[in-house]
């Protein structure tokens, strides 16, 4: 049963990773401080506006903290599942990813997942207590439907994320150079710590339709809100699973291409 | 072909394989690069130009030949790594380019450069990885394992973090990463590489068992002579993408020397200017000098020399073969 | 000084070879500073007068820090460390100049770089958000191009201390990765930091964060009294000596450690 396979592969990924964790844990501990630190002082700014301000954006304050928990967490789903991301060009550089080409496993699973981030799954577990706590404090009113489609659509932000890291993983196959992609990726994606219908055009646009981390984080938010979502849920939908497919395609060209066919 | 035995399969046939790059000339400098950005010329860079040969099972085959002449670039076409040009390549049966996991399940690729073990894990951990990946039963992990470990001698550093290993260990760790699912095509680019002589030797008497032991059929390419001396019965020389030879190595000699070594030993000493009417001389110390000589008439020379000189002792020996290769391909490193 | 002038020229061209890193610098730069305007006209949109802020003032507040600390955090010596630890630092050593003076050339040219395409990024940002800027008399002024070279030199020199990690150490990013999750938050280019509470207010200024841009706009802005500006003009000098000496200290242990392992 190949499943099963992709199952035991990806628990001695995540073994092993753990290990080199505890190896290197100096400097683990100090990511660890920083990722507090980062999560802490963004709760310390909400909060200072939510004691401040009414209003924001057409949203009260409360219902503004929910977008950025949405953010929180989706971006710690990627972060701890697709770690690999991150080192992939340097891969491919040194020849490491050849030899993933010959192992019978896909070696997009193998780029995608090779590296789950340890460090974040132990920071998700105080991170969603914390957020489940602000969250069962905040006043807003959110129904049993809208809570289906919110998980949904979170589940359809997932899609879209990975498709976004399936697509820098193509990139870097073709350029072998991603370093600085992910981190304008990582920049535009913060963005949507905030519901991106308050950024200027193009911006706006850009954030929907071309990266989408508007479908991701804003429009799931707004259903669970019971605001009249910026886009239909259908929209969103169609954005979640093109992009998957999509970025499935690309990802097959790119390794065409790098095997040099057609070349 | 006199070194393919007939009765026996052909695990590896490759027809007519081509594959050409295409690159692009950037002229230098700033202006160059932003010319570069709507007018681009390419050149095709023919790495490997209609080369044909068949494997049988169980042969050690030796890939020699200079920096970029095409061999990795083969190594890489039968790996199911870069898609060919042209021709057709069949590796057991399967296109390797279809990258099919019962293929992949049968063969190994080591690049002697490349790391696949985790930096900064010990071995065994990335050991129990390729375990999963090619999903190896308990038992057969197990016993290869100990098998793989006990020839190469490296029980005692399995557990120790892999940076941490001198090369020569990082390579034997490597090498049984490869072939803990038991491989029956082995393709070993550069296997010895950076590695001292003594570590060479047992890398090379490795090779030889595993070969033997479970008619692996092997592909080496190597910088180092010593290797292919002392593996390969049958070399393929590649040159500039071309294959210019197939067969026993020592049937090298035989079809590209041109000379042969004649040393003497002579009774009286000589002066080195009555010596060099018959070749060149190489080297001349007292009364022993070495002369080169043209292969055809080195009998003929080494009877006049009888003739003329006093002489104690006289041989005629075949020129080392890699100094024969070098004269092939023009006097540059082998590799 | 011919030899350090051909040193310039030489890193500046370097420097552009390095286009893409450069331009993924800016626009990361141009994203965060667009983010943190775009939130504060929302928030000053329907709550004028938060925080004891004037919407004008606040994005006068923000779009100055944006310039200042864009010019005085970047640096080229973020990838210091890593240099150090390769051995690539040690072709300096052998050469005859002085390794700080090169370090202090490839920062200037550095700044260069960043300053030609800073300019056209506040362009931008100022036909935008249209911040209203009064220049302050003569003696601010000249005190505050004083403070801000303050700001650039102490910012150099924290850039070395953590370079100088390399000297022991592959793994520098954990201490450079809090720094910048620091300069995030305490820096004041998200917020300023007079809107915290005083409690926190009080650690920050434990650290020299704030003197990275924070006090700077402080007294561009005419907000700090004849007392706070004696006390920040003493602060930011003990600052830049005290780590200035520990910089010192700690480069001569490392360099000869450095050299005797013989790299």
């Amino acid at each position: 049963m190949r499943l099963k396979t992709y199952f035991n592969v990806w628990k001695i990924f995540g073994l092993n990773s753990l290990q080199e964790t505890l190896v290197n844990r100096g400097s683990n501990i100090l990511f660890m401080i920083g990722k507090i630190l980062r999560f802490s002082f963004s709760l310390i700014f909400l909060f200072l506006i939510k004691n401040n301000v009414n209003s924001f954006a057409g949203y009260t304050s409360d219902q503004m903290i929910v977008f950025f928990l949405t953010y929180q967490f989706i971006d710690l789903i990627s972060q701890i599942f697709f770690r690999g991301t991150y080192i992939f060009s340097n891969e491919v550089r040194s020849g490491s990813f050849d030899a993933y080409l010959t192992k019978p496993i896909s070696p997009l699973f193998r780029a995608l997942t090779g590296k789950p981030d340890i460090n974040d799954t132990i920071f998700m577990i105080p991170s969603l207590a914390v957020s489940f706590y602000i969250f069962s404090n905040l006043n807003i009113s959110v129904t049993w439907i809208s809570l289906v489609w919110y998980l949904i659509l979170v589940a359809n932000g997932l899609l879209i994320i990975t498709a976004i890291n399936i697509l820098i993983l193509s990139i870097g196959i073709l350029t072998t150079e991603t370093e600085g992609i992910i981190w304008i990726y990582r920049d535009l994606s913060s963005m949507g710590r905030f519901p991106i219908g308050m950024y200027m055009q193009p911006l706006k646009f850009i954030l929907f339709f071309i990266i989408p981390i508007g479908m991701m984080i804003t429009i799931p938010t707004e259903v669970l809100l019971g605001v009249k979502p910026s886009f239909s849920i259908f929209l969103t939908i169609v954005v979640g699973i093109g992009s998957f497919i999509a970025s499935l395609k690309f990802w097959d060209w790119s390794l065409k291409k790098y095997s040099g066919v057609g070349s | 072909m006199n070194s393919t035995k007939n009765n026996k399969k052909i695990t590896i046939k490759v027809s007519n394989l081509k594959k050409y790059f295409k690159v692009y000339k950037k002229e230098p400098g700033l202006l160059g690069s932003i010319k570069s950005l709507w007018k681009r010329s390419y050149e095709t860079v023919k790495a490997v130009d209609d080369v044909s040969f068949e494997i049988t099972e169980g042969e050690i085959v030796g890939f020699i030949g200079q920096n970029g002449a095409g061999k990795t670039t083969t190594l890489k076409m039968l790996s199911g790594l870069l898609y060919p040009t042209e021709g057709e390549t069949s590796v057991l049966g399967f296109n390797p380019w279809d990258r099919k996991t019962e293929f992949q399940k049968q063969f190994a690729l080591v690049m002697g450069q490349k790391n696949q073990l985790w930096w900064d894990l010990p071995a065994i951990e990335s050991f129990h990885l390729n375990k999963a990946i090619y999903e190896i039963p308990d038992k057969v992990f197990d016993e290869t394992l100990s098998k793989l470990s006990k020839i190469l001698d490296v029980e005692d550093i399995l557990r120790i973090q892999v940076r941490k290993l001198s090369l020569g260990q990082r390579m034997k760790c490597e090498i049984i990463a490869a072939l803990l699912h038991n491989p029956k095509v082995l393709f070993l680019d550069e296997p010895t590489i950076g590695l001292d002589v003594v570590m060479q030797k047992t890398l090379r008497d490795f090779i030889k068992t595993y070969n033997k032991e479970f008619g692996a059929t092997i592909i080496l390419t190597s910088h180092y002579m010593g290797d292919v001396k002392e593996l390969c019965e049958r070399v393929i020389m590649i040159d500039k993408g071309h294959k210019i030879y197939d067969g026993n190595l020592a049937d090298i000699i035989n079809k590209y020397a041109r000379n042969k070594i004649l040393s003497l030993t002579l009774e009286n000493s000589v002066l080195r200017k009555d010596l060099e009417q018959f070749g060149k001389v190489k080297s001349f110390k007292n009364n022993q000098a070495t002369l080169i000589v043209p292969r055809k008439e080195a009998t003929k020379i080494a009877s006049k020399i009888l003739n003329q000189f006093k002489v104690n002792d006289l041989n005629i020996e075949e020129v080392p073969i890699e100094v024969v290769i070098r004269e092939i391909f023009g006097d540059k490193k082998i590799h | 000084m011919t030899k350090y002038l051909t040193l310039l020229k030489i890193t500046w061209q370097n420097g552009l070879v390095y286009r893409l890193s450069l331009f993924t610098w800016r626009l990361r730069s141009f994203l965060s500073s667009l983010m943190s305007l775009t939130v504060w006209t929302v928030i000053f949109t329907s709550n004028n007068g938060a925080f004891g802020y004037s919407k004008e003032s606040m994005i006068t507040y923000i779009f100055l820090v944006a310039f200042l600390q864009s010019l005085i955090i970047s640096s080229s010596l973020n990838g210091l460390a890593g240099r150090l630890y390769s051995g690539e630092i040690s072709n300096y050593l052998l050469k005859p100049i002085n390794l700080f003076g090169y370090f202090a050339i490839q920062e200037v040219a550095d700044k260069f770089k960043n300053i030609l395409f800073l300019i056209l990024e506040s362009y931008f940002l100022f036909l935008i958000f249209k911040p209203i800027i009064i220049f302050p008399d003569y003696k601010i002024l000249l005190l505050f191009v004083v403070w801000s070279f303050g700001g650039l030199i102490l910012n150099f020199i924290i850039s070395l201390l953590f370079g100088s990690m390399g000297f022991w150490s592959p793994q520098a990013w954990g201490p450079k990765f809090i720094f910048f999750m620091m300069i995030e938050f305490t820096a004041g280019k998200l917020f300023p930091l007079d809107i915290l509470p005083i409690y926190l207010q009080k650690i920050i200024y434990f650290t020299p964060f704030p003197y990275l841009s924070f006090v700077q706009i402080q007294l561009f802005l005419e907000r700090l009294n004849s007392q706070e500006i004696i006390k920040h003009s003493i602060v930011l000098t003990l600052w830049i000596l005290i780590l200035g000496l520990l910089t010192h200290k700690i480069w001569t242990k490392g360099l000869k450690s450095y050299e005797s392992v013989g790299i």
